[in-house]
Order: structure tokens, then sequence, then C-alpha cells
């Protein structure tokens, strides 16, 4: 009979060196999660900026403002909005530094649309805002995020259509406002200023701008 | 952090597969692998037994390599049993005895097919060596093997198996070549296993057994087509040990079919559970020191590990973001035309999912050492039948398998556990 052995020294290693494992990958994971917070909130800058620039130019310039390239701001946008969403995506919905960046890329696209509007009805130019409220809770909202899709493939078929994305649940006053403004039900789409409720299939948006 | 049932399930799964090869490497560098070279200095007489069962495309093969053995032929006996085989093995056998009268070989046949274990007993009651030995016919062995396997029973008395090196032999194709980096991979682990008596299956082909022990133990048991497995936990149930050896070879050929590959698979982890059931009060028994405490419930738990790991990787990397894909594209009615017009390549490193990136470039450079050394014991070359092999065998292997215990589950769920060959 062959004597036994239980190699518990072994044991204990492979534990602590397999936690150590884990341990350092959940860090790296948290470290540079506040990594991409920094790089978001950078971006935000650069687009404040941005929206102040054209804020001054449009007090110097009164009448240039239509020289204005409100594309350039555009690429930001995008990179911000794919951020935040993967920070949500990563973090949670419920998470509070998403919620905080939600709510402040909300005002953000406010903003923008605001001078999208003015563009539009100061220059004549023959732009398409279409407003996307939209709900994450599955339960309040099962094609939001069809309809999100749908609104990113119109955005990237036709130029001159803005679109912008608003959390219902986000809690923000100038948020309330437009959701006042438009009588926002959970799916809302306001194309060009029509109220649409539910999910709008990709003819029927195609037929409206 | 957002944790969801299925990130959780990976972790957990990954956590023990990754606790266990850490323990594995640190037995490596705590002992190493079983290297020691005896000379022969002896020559006890040996039978050996060849299973048939429509063999008749390999039977020559196999009985070529036992007779050109680098060993005394009047120290042989070979018996072969054909189980009722269908096909023209028996004219085959007969021919192979008539034209090889200057070796002992004993023709045995079974009126009806009565399995491997009938078979393989039938031959224990005759054989007359010191050693039994087992070899399927659908292997060969090398002409030292015999003379590199014996001589560690002279410094052990609680040795009652030598184990050697399995090799895929001419692997044709790329399932072939898998399964060749498989078996590399797995005999090397072996090897490590016996340096603290862990081994848990003594393979048919070519394991050296001491008929004594092997015939007070009651030979081989029938036992859901993987008597190979009961009869090692037989084995170490009684406290014997097994030993794999790396520098004898046995040669074999693998399934060239997925299909074919499927069924073997389905077979031996079929049959590894429910054998594993019927000896569960060894799992976590510390009276088996590391087989009972870690090994067992290794061979217990892989399966649920490897169930758990395709199926929650499966739903949130591959099935859960597909639905979604394609509820989103029938949204745009399938039209990709605007995408591939808009589309250009970008990277942003921030969206990689750190923590999943780590735990998968740990997982690999560990594989990938003992990969290297798995290779550098068995005398292979990395790059013998191509760069792909390797490549393939590490995307591959651990989904083909997982997918295999899916099916066993399904199997033992709805009760299909009556195997076939």
């Amino acid at each position: 009979m062959v004597e036994r052995e239980l190699s518990k020294k072994r044991y204990f290693l492979a534990f602590i060196f397999t936690s150590a494992v884990f341990i350092i990958g959940l860090l790296l994971g948290l470290l540079l999660t506040s990594l991409k917070f920094d790089f978001i909130d950078q971006y935000q800058q650069d687009f404040r900026t941005d929206i102040l620039t054209f804020d001054v130019q449009d007090m110097l310039l009164q009448e240039d403002i239509c020289k204005f390239d409100v594309n350039q701001l555009d690429d930001e946008f995008g990179v911000m909005s794919e951020q935040v969403s993967v920070l949500e995506d990563k973090l949670g919905k419920y998470d509070e530094d998403v919620l905080r960046m939600k709510e402040y890329y909300s005002l953000l696209e406010i903003r923008h649309m605001l001078l999208v509007e003015k563009l539009k009805n100061y220059c004549d130019y023959d732009y398409d805002i279409i407003l996307f409220f939209y709900s994450n809770e599955e339960d309040e909202c099962v094609d939001c995020e069809m309809q999100g899709y749908l609104l990113g493939y119109i955005k990237q078929k036709y130029d001159n259509v803005f679109i912008y994305s608003f959390d219902i649940n986000i809690d923000n006053n100038a948020l309330e406002l437009l959701k006042k403004r438009y009588n926002v039900n959970t799916l809302t789409l306001v194309i060009n200023d029509e109220i649409n409720y539910g999910f709008i299939e990709k003819e029927e948006i195609e037929n409206k701008i | 952090m957002d944790l969801s049932v299925a990130q959780i399930v990976i972790w957990v799964a990954y956590f023990i597969s990754l606790y266990i090869v850490i323990f594995w490497l640190l037995t490596y560098i705590d002992r190493g692998v079983w290297l020691k070279k005896i000379e022969i200095k002896r020559f006890p007489f040996v039978s050996i037994v060849v299973p048939v069962l429509n063999e008749e495309k390999n039977i020559i093969w196999t009985l070529d390599s036992l007779v050109n053995m680098n060993y005394p032929r009047d120290k042989i006996e070979i018996i072969v049993v054909n189980d009722a085989s269908t096909d023209n093995s028996r004219g085959e056998i007969l021919d192979y005895i008539s034209k090889h009268k200057e070796f002992s070989i004993i023709y045995l046949e079974n009126e009806k097919n009565m399995g491997k274990h009938y078979g393989v007993n039938r031959a224990l009651s005759v054989a007359k060596g010191e050693f039994f030995v087992c070899l399927d016919a659908d292997s060969a062995v090398h002409p030292e093997a015999l003379s590199k396997m014996l001589p560690h029973f002279d410094y052990d008395e609680n040795l009652a198996v030598v184990l050697p090196l399995m090799k895929i032999i001419n692997p044709e194709n790329m399932l072939q070549r898998i399964q060749w980096c498989e078996y590399l991979l797995n005999f090397f682990y072996k090897s490590l296993m016996s340096m603290v008596n862990c081994v848990h299956v003594a393979p048919g082909p070519f394991s050296v057994f001491r008929r004594d022990i092997l015939t007070k133990l009651g030979g081989i048991r029938r036992s859901y087509n993987t008597e190979d497995f009961e009869v090692s936990l037989r084995i170490q149930r009684s406290h014997y040990k097994l030993l794999q050896v790396l520098d004898a070879e046995v040669y074999t050929k693998p399934p060239k079919t997925i299909k074919g590959f499927y069924r073997q698979r389905n077979r031996w982890y079929k049959g590894t559970m429910l054998t594993l059931m019927d000896y569960k009060d060894m799992i976590f028994n510390r009276k088996y020191g590391d087989f009972g405490v870690l090994q067992l419930p290794r061979v217990m738990l892989s399966g649920f590990l490897a169930v758990g790991m395709i199926t929650f990787t499966g739903y949130r990397y591959v099935i859960k973001p597909l639905w979604k894909d394609i509820l989103n594209w029938s949204a745009i009615n399938f039209d990709f035309s605007v995408w591939l017009r808009n589309f250009h390549f970008s990277f942003n490193w921030l969206n990689i999912d750190f923590t999943n990136t780590f735990f998968f470039l740990i997982s690999l450079s560990i594989g990938l050492i003992i990969i290297l050394y798995a290779y550098y014991y068995t005398r292979e070359r990395i790059f013998k039948f191509g760069f792909l092999t390797v490549p393939a065998y590490i995307v591959l292997y651990g989904i083909m398998a997982s997918i295999v215990w899916c099916g066993v589950f399904i199997d033992l769920i709805f009760r299909k556990s009556k195997l076939k060959w």
C-alpha cells in the first residue's frame, strides 16, 4: 500500500496565486474604467469649449453665423455618445457616475440642438431634427433599443439629419422642460416638431424627413 | 460594477480552472516530471492481449508492432481475442498467425459480441505472464516501449500500472492534428499527476499491469464502456500506484471526422461521469490524498465547468448580441449598404473589457507555457504539422470538448445512458 499525501502547501499557494490573478484583473478593470471617465471628461470639456466658441462667434459676427460649421462638433459628439453607452453597459445603468455623465451629456445635446435649430431657422438650412426620448428599463420600453439602432442607420444615411437621444429617467430640469414641451411618453420620437409615440418604422421616418 | 449571472458563472469557472492549472504548475516546479530512465536487467514473461472488433484494416499493423518489439520473443505471449467481428478480422488474424509460427500467438474467439472487458478477462484467465498488457487493435507500439516500461516495476512493489506516452500517428486532417496536440498535453499532464499518484485512467493502448494485482482486484469490469477508468479507480482505491512515463511510445489512430470524434468523446465523458458515480465515496475523501481531494473532484467538475463556460460565454458573447443584431437588422430591412458605405475602422482601447481581457491573456500565457513544456518532454516539434495546429487547438479544442459535454449532460438528463462503441 502506497502512502497517500495531501499537498496542503500547494493547495494554499495555488489559492494565493489564483486569487492574486483575480484581484489584479479586477483592480486593473476598475483603474482603466476610471481612465475612461477622465477621457470622456476631456471630450466634454472640448465640446463645451467649441460651444462657447460658437456663442462668442455668434455675438461678434451676427450676420456670419451661417458660416459656422456645425458638423465639426459631430465627431466629438459621436465619441462621447459611444463612450457613455460603453460605460453604461460596463458599470450598469444605475451607477451614479454614469447617471451624472448622462445628465451632462443630455445638457450638451440640448445646447447643440438649440444651435442647429438656430442655424436651420436663421440660415434656412435644410436640416432635419429628430428628438428620441427612450427608457433603458426593458419593462418600460421593449422597442427602444431597436429604435435607437434604426436612428443610427438614419443618421448614417442622411447627412443633414441631427438626432438627439434623451433618457427620460434622467432627472434634470432642462430635460423636464423639453419633455413637457413635447408631452413625452416612454418611447417618443419628435421629427421636425411632429410628435410620434411608439416604434416608428424606417420607411415612415424617411417619409417625414 | 454591473455583474450578470453569466459573468459570475464565467468567473467562477475560470477561477476553478485557473486554480487547478496553477496547482499542476506548482507540482511541476516542486517535483518535475518522471524522467528516470532505468536499463532493463531482467526480461520477465509478458502477456499481451489484443481485443479485436472489426479491425481488419488495422490488426496487421498492431500485430506487426508487437512482433517487432525489441524484447525476447520467448518471453512474450500474444493473445488475440476476436469479439465476434463481422468483417474479415478472423481471416487476417489466422493468416498472420500461420505466417508467424515462431511467436506465441494465441487466438480466442467469442461466439457473440461480449464487450471488451469480457475479452480481456478471458485473456487474463489464460495469461501466464508476470505482467499483463492490453493493446487495442487500432494502436501500435514502439519497439523499445516494453523494455523501457518494465524496469520501473522492479523499484516499487506498490506500482500496479505503468502507462506509456500515447501519440497520434500521421494525423491527416486538422481534427486529427488537434487531437495530436491534445494527446501530447494530456500525457504531459498525466506525468505531472503521477508525481503525486493522481493518475485517474490507464488508457487502453499498452498500459502494463502487474498481473497478480490485476487478478487480485478482479480483472476488468464492465463499466459504461470506460473500463480503463474503472480499473484505475479500483487500483487507486486499493492504494496502488500508477506511473506515467514519457519515454515509451505507443501510437494510435484517432477519429477522422467530427461525428466520430463526438461519438468517441461522448462515450468517454459519459462513461467517466457514470463510473465516477459508482465511486463517489472517493470524491473529496482525504483517505486517498490528493487523488481524492483534488483529482477526482476535478474530473467530476470538468464537465460542469465546460458546460458552464460554453453556455454562459456563448450566451453572453454570441447568442445575446447576435439575437440583438438580428432584431436590429430587421428594423433596417437588412440594408447593410449604408453601413458599408460609411464603414471606417476605429479602435478605442478604452472600449476593451479590461478584466476579462486580462484573464484571457493570463490563461493564454499559462496555456502556451504548458504547451511548450508538453512538446519539450514529449520530444515533438511545435510546427511539425504546420503553423496552424497549435492555434487551432487553442481556439477549437475547448469549444469542441465543451459541446461534447453539453451532449453528455443532455443524454444523461434524458436518460440516454445506453452506450455504443
